[in-house]
C-alpha cells in the first residue's frame, strides 16, 4: 500500500517538475512547483518527519511560492516569451538544450545504475550506554559516587540520582563515599554492556540488604544494574519500572479498592528480589490503589494478596518513566518505596524532538541563521527602494498636467454673493520649480 | 532503531536525484530569470528529500535540523534574489537572462 502510494506521488512529483519546465506561462510553472512541493511534503510524512512536512507547506508553498507569484504578476512575466528573440535565432542555441538534456540524462542513468547495483549497508553504530547512579541506601545520608576514578555525582541524597553520563562498554571500579565524612561506603565494580537499542538508560542502584529478620543485623550494601526504557511510548500512557530491593518477590497490583470495583488487576507479577522489571505501560493519571503484594496465586485471585507496601495517591504523568524502588529500611518489618521520575524522549521527527535538538545542540547555528535572515530582510528593503533622482522628479513633474485655474474656496463664493469681506487666503503648497499645484 | 519502511532509502535517493536533475536542466535551459530561480528551489527541495531519507534510515535527527536550516536560508535567498530581479527589471525592462549579460548600469 505504501509502495503503491510512493510510486503515485513520485510520478506526480517528477511530472510536475517536468511540466514546470515545459510550460510557457510562468504562473503555470509556479503552480506546478507548488504541486511538487506538496508531493515532497507527503514524502516527509512518509519518512516520519511531520514537523518538516508542515514547515515545508507553510514556508515553501505558503510563503516562497506566494512571493514568486507576486513578483511574476508585478513584472508581467506571465505572458509567454515571444519566440522571435535574437538569442534563439543564433545558430547552435537549439543544441544547448540538447547537450544539457543529454548530460542530465547520462548523470541520471549512471547514478541510477550505481544505486540499484549496490545497497546501502544499514550497519549503524551501536548506541553508547547511558549510565546513572541512584542512591537507594537508607543507611547513608549523602554520598559521592566515583566511577573509574572520575567523580560522577556529589552530594546525592537518599532517593536521588546522579545525572546521566556515557561510558563505553567495559568493566569499571565504583567507589561510593559518604559526602559529609568521606568514609568509604562501597567499593565494587560494574559491567557496562551496550543496551539493546537507543534511548535506554542503564541505572545502577546502591541499596542495602540485611542479614537478620526485622532489618537488623549485618548490612550489605551492594550495587545492582538494570535498564530503564526511555523510548517514546504510546499516547496517554506512562511507563513504570519497578525495582524490587526487598527480600522477597512481589507483585504490583491495582486493587481498585477505592473504585469499589473489587477487582484486582495484576500490573506486574513476581518481580524477583534484587531485580527490576522491564518497562510497564499503564494509562496515565492518578492512581490511589496501587499496592505491592506477595505473589501467592490463590490469595491474589481471592483479592487477598498479602500486602507488602501500599502506594499513596500518586499522579503518573504521560511521557514520564517512573522508577519505583521498593527498599528495606533499618529496623523495620516492611519495606518502603522511593520514586525517581525521568522524562521519556519525544517521538522521532516530532516538533518536540526537533525543538529539543535545536535548542540544545544547534543553538549557535540557529542564531547565525536568524542573523542571516535579518540581514536579508534589511537587504531586500534597501534593494527594493526606488532610487529617487532629481532628473526623474523633474521629468515626472513636467509630464503631470497642471491646471492653471484654481477654484475659489466656497467661503469666498458665499462672501461675494452676500457682499461681505472674507479672508480668502488658502494655504498654498510651496513647489520648488514654480509649477502650480492642481486643485485647491 | 526505527522500523524499516517498505520503501527503501534507495528509492528516495533516486527520486531526489531525478528532481535535482530536472532542476539543473531548468537552470541551464530557461531564459526567464524567475524560472531559473524556481529551478534552484526545486534543486534545494531534492536535497532536502535526500537529507530526510537518510535521517530516517540512521535514526538521526540531525538531518531534519539541516533541512530546517536549508529551508530558512532558501527563504532568505529567494527574498533577496527576487528583490534583485525587480530592481533589474526597473532599469532594464527585461528579465531575459540572455539580455542581461553585460554588467553595466
Amino acid at each position: 500500500m505504501l509502495v503503491f502510494l510512493f510510486f503515485i506521488f513520485a510520478s506526480v512529483a517528477v511530472l510536475s517538475a517536468g511540466l514546470m519546465l515545459w510550460s510557457d506561462n510562468a504562473v503555470h510553472s509556479a503552480l506546478f512547483l507548488i504541486l511538487n512541493f506538496a508531493c515532497i511534503a507527503f514524502f516527509f510524512l512518509m519518512l516520519d518527519a511531520p514537523f518538516l512536512a508542515m514547515v515545508q507547506i507553510a514556508v515553501y508553498a505558503g510563503a516562497i511560492m506566494v512571493l514568486f507569484l507576486f513578483v511574476i504578476m508585478l513584472l508581467g512575466a506571465e505572458q509567454p516569451e515571444p519566440t522571435t528573440r535574437h538569442s534563439e535565432s543564433q545558430p547552435g542555441s537549439r543544441s544547448y538544450v540538447l547537450v544539457a538534456g543529454a548530460l542530465a540524462g547520462t548523470l541520471l542513468l549512471v547514478v541510477g545504475v550505481l544505486l540499484l547495483g549496490n545497497t546501502i549497508d544499514v550497519v549503524g553504530a551501536e548506541p553508547t550506554p547511558n549510565l546513572r547512579f541512584i542512591h537507594a541506601s537508607p543507611g547513608a545520608t549523602a554520598v559521592n559516587v566515583e566511577v573509574g576514578g572520575d567523580i560522577v555525582g556529589e552530594d546525592i541524597a537518599y532517593g536521588g540520582s546522579t545525572g546521566m553520563f556515557e561510558l563505553t562498554p567495559g568493566t569499571y571500579p565504583v567507589t561510593v563515599t559518604d559526602f559529609g565524612t568521606g568514609d568509604l561506603l562501597l567499593n565494587s565494580e560494574i559491567d557496562v554492556i551496550a543496551p539493546p537499542g537507543p534511548n535506554f538508560v542503564t541505572t545502577v542502584a546502591i541499596y542495602d540488604t540485611y542479614a537478620e529478620f526485622g532489618n537488623t543485623g549485618e548490612v550489605t550494601r551492594q550495587l545492582t544494574t538494570f535498564r530503564e526504557n526511555l523510548n517514546p511510548g504510546t499516547a496517554d500512557e506512562t511507563k513504570l519500572t519497578v525495582f524490587n530491593g526487598s527480600n522477597e518477590a512481589v507483585s504490583l497490583v491495582d486493587t481498585g479498592i477505592f473504585n469499589r470495583d473489587g477487582d484486582t488487576t495484576i500490573i506486574r507479577s513476581s518481580i524477583p528480589p534484587g531485580e527490576a522489571s522491564t518497562a510497564i505501560e499503564i494509562a496515565e493519571g492518578e492512581y490511589d490503589s496501587l499496592r505491592f503484594v506477595l505473589p501467592t496465586e490463590e490469595e491474589l485471585n481471592e483479592n487477598e494478596g498479602v500486602p507488602v507496601f501500599t502506594l499513596t495517591t500518586r499522579d503518573f504523568l504521560e511521557e514520564t518513566n517512573t522508577l519505583i524502588m521498593l527498599l528495606e529500611i533499618p529496623n523495620a518489618q516492611r519495606p518502603t518505596a522511593r520514586f525517581v521520575e525521568t522524562d521519556t524522549l519525544p517521538l522521532f521527527g516530532s516538533p518536540q524532538a526537533v525543538g529539543q535538538l535545536l535548542m540544545v545542540n544547534y543553538l549557535l547555528p540557529m542564531q547565525l541563521v536568524a542573523l542571516v535572515l535579518l540581514a536579508s530582510l534589511v537587504g531586500v528593503i534597501l534593494i527594493a527602494q526606488q532610487q529617487v533622482s532629481p532628473e526623474s522628479v523633474k521629468q515626472s513633474a513636467a509630464r503631470r498636467p497642471v491646471r492653471r485655474r484654481v477654484s475659489r474656496p466656497l467661503t469666498s463664493v458665499i462672501a461675494s454673493q452676500v457682499q461681505a469681506d472674507t479672508n480668502n487666503d488658502a494655504p498654498r503648497l510651496e513647489s520648488g520649480d514654480g509649477t502650480q499645484p492642481a486643485g485647491d | 532503531m526505527l522500523p524499516t519502511l517498505p520503501v527503501e532509502t534507495e528509492a528516495f535517493i533516486i527520486l531526489s536525484f531525478a528532481l535535482f536533475t530536472i532542476g539543473t536542466l531548468g537552470v541551464l535551459i530557461k531564459r526567464n530569470a524567475i524560472l531559473v530561480f524556481m529551478s534552484v528551489e526545486l534543486m534545494l527541495n531534492a536535497a532536502n528529500l535526500a537529507l530526510v531519507a537518510f535521517a530516517r534510515q540512521w535514526g538521526n535527527l540531525d538531518g531534519h535540523l539541516f533541512v530546517f536550516f536549508v529551508m530558512t536560508v532558501a527563504a532568505a535567498e529567494v527574498a533577496v534574489g527576487l528583490a534583485l530581479i525587480v530592481a533589474i527589471f526597473r532599469s532594464k525592462k527585461t528579465i531575459d537572462i540572455d539580455e542581461l549579460h553585460a554588467m553595466e548600469g
